[in-house]
């Protein structure tokens, strides 16, 4: 090498750190901006520092998106319709010259021959790169390429730094809308609940009007209880929480069990329900809960999403190695763009401002991911806007028979009753109402609000059945509960925990703490009314074995 | 002979270029930079954008500089784009605005004051105002006037305002730096022949 290059030489690699350095500071433009821009910056910081001709840059610039690309000739922008021409000229193009590409031939171009390297922005995480050309007979050096690498590596970071505060503002944005969702749903029951209790206190009100109110008070509890039961699946889902309850079974049970269910709302907005189960057994390793649960979301929003008058479809199919369920719906429809986004939490399908049935938004979220845990999958089609949509969910067919499904037991409170219960619970309101709904299943109810008060009262009291809150002063429910255990004379009896706490570990502190039975607020009285069948039953063995 | 610190750091050459994302930052960066001076018995002057002319006053107050007391003794200028930057008819002429900044800081410098320290607020550039792409010209030339007048000067530049290669080019016309709060050398930086130079050559391509 003589003096006049190595100078030369030097010279270049001294101008290549400087430029390197400068670029270092080009991050600092991208606060705030999107994945777009970030490139677009990155391309035009980088003409300053190679004489490059174009380049062309092509990137999905959200997580999910389709790669659009962006074309700059000559240090301007170019027109979209210059798009194609150039796309069609790139496929032509080697995709591997990203190490010094002395020596590479010069490749045509809608600008006519160019010498072209090609940058990967990382094809795993965002799949697209830039393509940089120029008419310089040396194009790439040495120093153009580690300018223009450093570039590209540095607008891969900040289009990924752009669309994770993209996904940050939309998680932030549908977090914001389910909690205005969250209250609108729950002060919607309050309404008839709130106006049905003050109808009770007016002194001119019916039995007609107590059974007809009652009715109602009914099924808004059962509306919110439903939206609390999701809001929990959420959080177990979230952290883990869930576990299955497996065994074969039959998934035409399954969609029977569902249809009963979701039956009253197909009914209610007059739907043609149309059902089309095959005659052979269709088994699968499942929770049966869970897989109803499942099915009845799937109904319950083919419901909500079809106008009155529409058509629903519930059918299984089969193939040798899978069992599905199908639901499909004469609906509203989905478009192409939100299917992707359709089993996102809290993320609804855009629809009228009319809202009394829109739900939380969770509902498609947890069926896929319950569909999940199960091995399967759960997945969405739809023509678009106004062609109604098709929710199908395929799990491994099971190679062992299912199991004939129990009935319900039968819970006849008329045949179950005169059992002697203690209430215990320092809600004086909750307590008193659950002994008035013992009362009147035929029950004797003693309520009393602190948990000594029932240490005092429980020997005189001999009660068949200890009812009790978990949360209460002093001691709580759990301690209650092991202290009547080991409260002498006191006749054979049965415990059942009331508790706010449903998670699978309350349970087994409840069952560790004694209790026969965990019912989780508010209580359904047909639950309630199951377990005191099955205590009568248990009673009456256990005392007439002496 | 004074302190002269920026965002912490010790200045030892005269022209910076600022980066700023808001107009909190900027003031939280630029105030302590200002009251440093009062506090030396050294003179600030501020180009501003006239619309902020009031807003500016109001931030200085509240970073403890008696504005009023100091606008009044001749500590404090506050100039607006049209004073400074623009001539009379509305353009922007890089020399006469060069003979400005080097009488203000060398033979017209009030001799009452230790030093002199000048902040622009460069958002006129961004504007339809004639000349204004003479900037770089201007902002490579300006360096031998405050290098051999020893005062400094702070050009404050938005960055949503830039294009990538504007801050290519600014950054290779100011010896300091300062992004994201942190004031640097700049191994960028391009010697004003060179890049004088070069800007012709674009001129000219």
């Amino acid at each position: 090498m003589n003096v006049d290059k190595a100078i030369a030489t030097q010279a270049d690699n001294g101008r290549g750190i400087r430029d390197l350095m400068g670029l270092l500071a080009l991050p600092a433009l991208w606060l705030g901006k999107d994945g777009r821009t970030v490139l677009q910056l990155m391309a035009q910081a980088v003409e300053r520092l190679v004489p490059l001709r174009f380049s062309v840059i092509e990137a999905s610039i959200l997580d999910g998106e389709a790669p659009s690309a962006f074309i700059r000739i000559d240090g301007a922008d170019a027109a979209s319709a210059a798009l194609p021409a150039w796309h069609a000229a790139s496929l032509q193009w080697p995709r591997t010259s990203n190490i010094a590409a002395s020596g590479s031939e010069h490749q045509p171009t809608p600008i006519g021959p160019m010498r072209i390297i090609r940058l990967e922005f990382g094809v795993s995480t965002l799949g697209g790169g830039a393509w940089f050309g120029s008419d310089a007979p040396d194009f790439p050096t040495f120093t153009q390429l580690a300018v223009l690498r450093a570039a590209a590596s540095l607008a891969a970071t900040g289009l990924q730094a752009a669309r994770m505060a993209h996904q940050r503002a939309e998680a932030d944005r549908l977090k914001d809308e389910f909690l205005a969702m969250l209250g609108h749903e729950l002060r919607n029951p309050l309404a008839p609940i709130r106006a049905g209790a003050s109808l009770w206190q007016s002194e001119h009100v019916t039995s007609e009007q107590i059974r007809r109110t009652g009715a109602i008070m009914e099924r808004q509890v059962q509306h919110m209880t439903h939206l609390v039961d999701d809001l929990l699946d959420v959080s177990r889902l979230s952290t883990g929480g869930v576990t299955l309850d497996n065994a074969v079974l039959d998934l035409r049970e399954v969609a029977r069990l569902a249809l009963e269910q979701s039956r009253s709302q197909v009914d209610a907005k007059h739907h043609a329900l149309l059902i089309d189960l095959p005659a052979e057994p269709c088994p699968v390793l499942g929770d049966r809960e869970r897989l109803v649960q499942i099915v009845v979301n799937l109904l319950n929003n083919a419901v909500r999403y079809t106008p009155p008058g529409g058509r629903i479809t519930l059918a299984i199919r089969t193939t040798p190695s899978t069992v599905g369920v199908a639901v499909r719906d004469s609906g509203i429809g989905i478009e192409a763009g939100m299917l992707a986004k359709i089993f996102d939490w809290f993320t609804q399908v855009e629809r009228s401002t009319e809202r009394s049935d829109a739900g939380l938004g969770v509902g498609l979220a947890l069926a896929r991911r319950l569909v999940d845990l199960h091995g399967g999958t759960l997945r969405a089609a739809s023509a678009g806007l106004g062609q109604g949509s098709e929710f199908e969910m395929l799990l491994p067919r099971a190679a062992a028979p299912a199991a004939p499904v129990e009935e319900p037991a039968e819970h006849a409170s008329a045949v179950f009753t005169g059992l002697k219960v203690l209430v215990v619970d320092d809600n004086q309101d909750a307590g008193t109402t659950m002994g008035m709904l013992l009362e009147a299943l035929g029950h004797t109810a003693t309520v009393v609000h602190h948990p000594y008060a029932a240490l005092e009262l429980a020997t005189e009291l001999q009660p068949d059945v200890f009812l009790l809150d978990i949360g209460l002063p002093a001691i709580d429910g759990y301690e209650l509960a092991r202290r009547l255990r080991a409260l002498p004379g006191l006749r054979p009896f049965r415990m059942v925990a009331l508790t706010g706490f449903g998670q699978a570990k309350d349970q087994h502190t409840a069952f560790e703490a004694g209790f026969d039975f965990h019912c989780t607020k508010p209580v359904d009285i047909e639950v309630l009314s199951a377990i005191f069948a099955n205590i009568v039953a248990s009673l009456r063995t256990e005392r007439a074995a002496g | 002979m004074n302190r002269l610190s920026l965002a912490g750091t010790e200045l030892n050459y005269f022209h910076v270029c600022a980066f700023f994302n808001s107009r909190d930052e900027e003031y939280a960066v630029l105030s302590p930079f200002f009251k440093e001076a009062v506090d030396q018995g050294e003179k600030n002057l501020h180009i501003v954008n006239p619309e902020h002319s009031a807003n500016h006053r109001q931030r200085l107050g509240q970073a403890g500089i008696d504005v009023p007391h100091c606008e009044s003794c001749g500590q404090l200028e506050v100039l607006e784009w049209q004073q400074a930057y623009l001539d009379e008819t509305g353009g922007f002429n890089k020399d006469k605005m060069l003979a400005t900044v080097d009488h203000l800081t060398g033979a017209g410098r009030d001799a009452g004051y230790a030093r002199l320290r000048i902040m622009g607020d460069m958002g006129w550039v961004f504007t339809e105002i004639p000349g204004a792409a003479d900037i770089l010209e201007y902002e490579a030339e300006v360096n031998e006037v405050l290098e051999r007048n020893k005062q400094p000067a702070v050009c404050v530049y938005d960055v949503a305002k830039l294009s990538g290669a504007m801050m290519m080019d600014l950054l290779r016309t100011h010896p300091l730096t300062l992004v994201g709060g942190v004031v640097q050398e700049n191994p960028f930086y391009t010697p004003p022949r060179e890049m004088l130079e070069e800007l012709r050559a674009r001129k000219q391509g």
